[in-house]
């Protein structure tokens, strides 16, 4: 029985720290804009596609394959926020707005890549080949430990731009007054842009390391969604921390609920738990943390 | 309910009701089979539509969930009538109280929240609810769903009958809506802090919002139910819950004859293309983006905006200076 659940806590933690990457993108986009994008998950797909066409299709080497992951994740951020975002914020609509335009992006983008590439899950080869890893009686596959030194390597690296560039400290300026930052001379539409491109890029490259775990298909956007914004909730919106330990709780509950529950109720679990996250804690576990920030 | 406003309630209801009988008739002696199928779906569609608008322009809260109740609905309606026997219409007097229940037991935790919260709840719901309906197999046959369901009769039986169900609850709307309650319930997304002054519970009035878009979208669960004799719980799915929002926002949000124009222009998408039904979601995407985008107030709203468009380049055709940039207005903070 500890094995089991020793395994499961594994593999949970594992899933948890991609959640909780994705809930940073969700954060990044939101500390800049106020905007929640209900299409981060498209990027999750889009990454996972992108790197499947050049390795499956064009033969072409892993290496290239991320980067072209990347770099389509980051260009389509971009081009959603010049053609949508950026036309809808001349209405100065409601925030509620945003909620529906995303979402009807994400709806579009999920449809777009069903019409090229069929329904049918697309996978690769696992990086460093089939073998399982095996430590103290528990195992699992080679890529999803690689999740891990991803992972970290991502949230240093989002950390470093947060605490130390300039483009960073102003993002976080912009994030807790945007009026003080414009008044110090901060451009915030370049922001919302470098929010979105560096967003959908991250996601990205989530979604290039997962394919050869879960697949990816035109309809795994929308979960990737719903769970990344349900570890920011979690954690608290917008706190990079908060995220983070948010992913890793979203990702406990999920693979002990369909190890220990039932497999079929898995879903229903995990977003049970975020409604009643939602009613009891709806500003996060660092609901005082953020909240101190917003005084300021 | 007095003087001009209540008059101008009478005439826009019996106007609705006029409407309906016409197109009832006309329907019934006119139109194909074909026609008279997509003109039930448009027509059960128009409710959730208007549930949603109810919910989005009265209370202010969006949902992306409404496929559960709709499911809900179908499956009470279903189940009654297979297993127990029951009189249709008694399945869906038991599809309105359990939607109606459910919504009342988790709008009032869940209405607390708003805007991206409350549209992650929804989802998050109808996810349950899906998953449920799926493995709760003994009751609601599972993935394999429930056949032989009471049929509503001949395209055309149906379709008189859907038509006229459907004019009776708009003109009850429309009426509604003129009335001291629409008032109320308009208070409601303007100022809740004046509403609380005038002793009137905001979040109460709002659970009953809720409540009552839950019940008309699972009355055209039932609808939908009957009309298909078989049901499973794969179309109760994300997608349906986005088509109600596509049909809101098309129509606008600004009355409840948005709704009705909303359900129809949607409604139509797939008939009118039936070549290219695959299409269909991705063309609800674009009409959402394309909507926002070019008439935030949806169909119903375009005279305005011409109006205003006109009245703009009048002005500036009138002083022969240089036109303002449309940002520059909105940009002062």
């Amino acid at each position: 029985m500890a094995e089991v659940i020793g395994q499961l806590l594994v593999t949970g933690v594992l899933l948890g720290l991609m959640y909780g990457v994705i809930a940073v993108c969700i954060g990044i986009i939101y500390n800049a804009t106020q905007i929640i994008n209900f299409a981060q998950g498209e990027f999750v797909m889009i990454g996972g596609v992108a790197a499947w066409v050049l390795i499956t299709e064009l033969h072409a080497p892993l290496w290239l394959a991320g980067v072209a992951a990347v770099a389509i994740g980051a260009a389509m951020g971009l081009i959603i926020e010049r053609l949508v975002i950026n036309t809808a914020r001349r209405f100065r609509p409601p925030l509620l707005t945003y909620i529906f335009l995303t979402f009807g992006v994400s709806i579009i983008l999920s449809n777009l890549t069903m019409f090229a590439f069929g329904t049918n899950p697309l996978i690769f080869d696992p990086f460093l080949g089939r073998a399982p890893i095996v430590f103290e009686k528990i195992s699992t596959s080679s890529q999803y430990a690689l999740l891990l030194p991803l992972c970290l390597v991502l949230l240093a690296g989002l950390t470093f731009f947060f605490a130390y560039t300039r483009y960073g400290k102003s993002m976080r300026a912009a994030a807790v007054n945007e009026f003080g930052a414009k008044i110090v001379g901060i451009d915030v539409g370049v922001l919302s842009m470098m929010a979105f491109a560096l967003s959908g890029a991250v996601s990205a490259l989530v979604g290039f390391f997962l394919t050869p775990i879960t697949t990816t298909s035109y309809s795994i956007g929308l979960a990737f969604t719903l769970k990344g914004f349900a570890a920011a909730i979690t954690g608290g919106l917008g706190d990079f921390r908060g995220a983070v330990v948010g992913g890793l709780i979203i990702g406990i509950v999920e693979s002990l609920g369909a190890g220990l529950v039932s497999s079929q109720f898995q879903d229903a679990i995990t977003f049970l738990f975020v409604i009643v996250m939602l009613v009891v804690l709806p500003k996060g576990i660092f609901a005082s943390m953020v909240e101190e920030r917003d005084r300021l | 309910m007095s003087g001009a406003r209540g008059r101008r309630a009478v005439a826009e209801a019996l106007a609705l009701l006029g409407l309906g009988l016409v197109v009832a008739l006309g329907g019934h002696f006119f139109l194909s089979n074909y026609w008279l199928t997509v003109g039930v779906v448009i027509a059960m569609y128009s409710l959730p539509s208007l549930a949603l608008l109810l919910l989005l322009g009265y209370a202010g809260r969006p949902s992306f969930g409404h496929a559960a109740f709709f499911a809900v609905g179908a499956y009470a309606s279903a189940v009654t009538t297979t297993r127990l026997g029951w009189d249709p219409v008694a399945g869906a007097l038991a599809g309105i109280v359990v939607a109606g229940a459910v919504a009342y037991v988790i709008g009032f935790p869940l209405l607390r929240l708003s805007g991206h919260y409350l549209a992650i709840a929804t989802l998050a719901f109808a996810i349950i609810v899906r998953v449920v309906l799926e493995n709760a197999t003994p009751l609601t046959g599972g993935l394999n769903g429930i056949v032989g369901i009471p049929s509503l009769g001949t395209p055309r039986t149906a379709f008189v009958l859907v038509v006229m169900l459907v004019t009776i609850i708009y003109a009850a709307a429309v009426f509604i809506d003129h009335s001291r309650i629409g008032r109320i319930l308009r208070a409601l997304g303007d100022d809740e802090r004046a509403m609380a002054s005038c002793g009137i519970n905001p979040q109460s009035i709002r659970t009953a919002v809720f409540v009552a878009s839950a019940v008309l979208t699972s009355i055209a669960g039932s609808v939908y139910a009957h009309f298909l004799t078989y049901i499973s719980p794969e179309p109760f799915n994300v997608d349906m819950s986005v088509l109600f929002v596509t049909m809101m926002l098309v129509g606008g949000t600004g009355s409840v004859w948005g709704a009705l124009i909303g359900a129809c222009i949607v409604g139509a998408i797939p008939a009118v293309l039936s070549t290219y039904a695959a299409y269909s979601a991705l063309l609800y995407g674009i009409a959402i983006v394309a909507v926002l985008l070019l008439a935030p107030y949806g169909v119903l709203g375009l005279p305005t905006q011409l109006r205003i468009a006109r009245a703009r380049l009048r002005r500036i055709v009138a002083s022969g200076s240089k036109p303002a940039q449309a940002g520059e207005v909105a940009n002062v903070d």
